[in-house]
């Protein structure tokens, strides 16, 4: 369930990150996707009735440890790789005061031309 | 487990609401809360590192930070009204919702694909972690083991993309060189209640990251989720006081040097014969100990970057409304 339900998130960014005007709706997108990720190798590490792996519980009932140690630092990347987008958006805003990437993309070859 | 089912429907229905929205910031708010979601999510799946890393970072600091880099950049409502009445605007609504279509459909073969092919080649390396990790490692927590022992490579480099994506803000940002933005920051408080109340706050906090850090080895937790929470304190501290109160190229110089220190103790691993027992379990905290502070370090700076950014913007305009 969770499996597929990380494929519909995940498709649902993409097509966000295609068909959306608006910068901040890409990288709302890009948000999305990468969870999506996460929550799949999560998913794929776990079976029903399993424990989390901390010394209480037998080896046997513990979950797979190692996608949730790979996923911790895709978290804490995923936030730097965000405030980096953020951080270009906040300067496109900054130097043409608007967000749409049509009329970004107008500017740029106007400027060109 | 329906309880499950209900998390996953309602973080589906999130996710399309902060696309759908047309306003950014009810968009962000609706991505925090499908944060939150997959952090409780997590707590079922027998995740409890996880959960929390995401409530800290995914939930809370990730929409602190996009609600600071979009004040003041998005449309009034009388905009996006006159904007989405336009006939031609009208078309383009029709062809996002042939796209949308479109990459459904998309998904939907994948996911069948992906089902037909998959395959069960067994267990291997979850069955030896969790049988052998407490004797190598000494922690008691595997997921620790995991990121500080067995695949200690991956952390090293996690630490190192985390420092090049500060250093990308901050070059994007254009950070003044060598000059003290301490001065032009400090405004007045919004609420003397708030202030005041979140100074009885700190000691707690602090206390409930330190905590987080120095028993990574042995609870959920570790580095990464008690650094961002000790990160929170210094962003609290903005929204209640209007000051930094902190130099922020000292907190860069300390960053480098604690992931100076990382490298250096991690290189003890390749040393057998030093690591007995009771040095691994020290190993273990120290390590944690020195993530946690780099991490609270490296949050801080990103977010001083986007608050000061954020400073300049209102004072050019203020200027030019004067002027």
């Amino acid at each position: 369930m969770a499996e597929l339900v990380s494929f519909i998130i995940f498709f649902l960014g993409l097509y966000a990150l295609v068909v959306k005007r608006s910068v901040i709706k890409s990288i709302i997108a890009l948000v999305l996707m990468e969870t999506a990720v996460i929550l799949y190798f999560v998913s794929g590490g776990f079976e029903e009735g399993k424990l989390p792996p901390i010394s209480d519980a037998l080896p046997e009932q513990m979950v797979d440890p190692l996608p949730q140690a790979l996923m911790i630092t895709a978290i804490v990347i995923g936030i730097s790789s965000t405030a980096v987008a953020l951080a270009m958006y906040s300067q496109l805003h900054r130097k043409y005061g608007t967000d749409d990437w049509k009329k970004l993309m107008k500017i740029r070859l106007e400027e060109d031309a | 487990m329906p309880v499950t089912i209900v998390f996953l429907l309602a973080m589906v229905v999130l996710a399309v609401a902060s696309i759908q929205v047309r306003k950014a910031e009810i968009a962000v708010i609706y991505l925090g809360i499908f944060s939150l979601f997959n952090a409780i999510f997590y707590l079922f799946y027998s995740a409890p590192d996880l959960s929390l890393a995401e409530a800290v970072i995914g939930s809370a600091l990730a929409t602190a930070l996009f609600l600071v880099a979009i004040k003041g950049y998005t449309l009034r409502r009388t905009q996006i009204k006159s904007e989405y009445r336009s006939p031609k605007m009208r078309l383009a609504l029709f062809g996002e919702l042939f796209w949308g279509v479109v990459f459904l459909t998309i998904g939907f073969i994948v996911i069948s694909f992906y089902f037909g092919t998959v395959q069960d080649v067994g267990k291997p390396a979850w069955y030896h972690y969790v049988r052998s990790f407490i004797s190598d490692t000494g922690a008691r927590n595997a997921v620790t083991a995991i990121y500080l022992n067995y695949r200690v490579f991956d952390t090293l480099f996690e630490a190192l993309l985390l420092l090049v994506g500060i250093l990308a803000t901050a070059y994007f940002l254009e950070w003044p060189e060598g000059k003290e933005p301490e001065e032009e920051i400090a405004t007045k408080p919004d609420s003397e209640i708030v202030a005041r109340i979140s100074g009885l706050l700190y000691p707690f906090i602090l206390l409930y990251g330190f905590y987080i850090i120095v028993n990574g080895h042995l609870t959920p937790g570790g580095g990464f989720q008690g650094g961002a929470i000790l990160a929170s304190v210094f962003i609290i501290r903005y929204f209640a006081q209007r000051r930094l109160g902190i130099n922020i190229f000292i907190l860069q110089r300390l960053e480098k040097s604690f992931f100076l220190g990382i490298i250096a103790l991690s290189m003890l691993l390749l040393l057998p014969e030093f690591m007995n027992s009771d040095f691994k379990v020290f190993h273990l905290v120290l390590m944690n100990i020195l993530i946690g502070f780099k991490v609270c370090c490296g949050l801080a700076i990103l977010f001083f970057c986007f608050i000061f950014q954020q400073t300049k913007v209102e004072d050019t305009k203020g200027r030019s409304e004067r002027g």
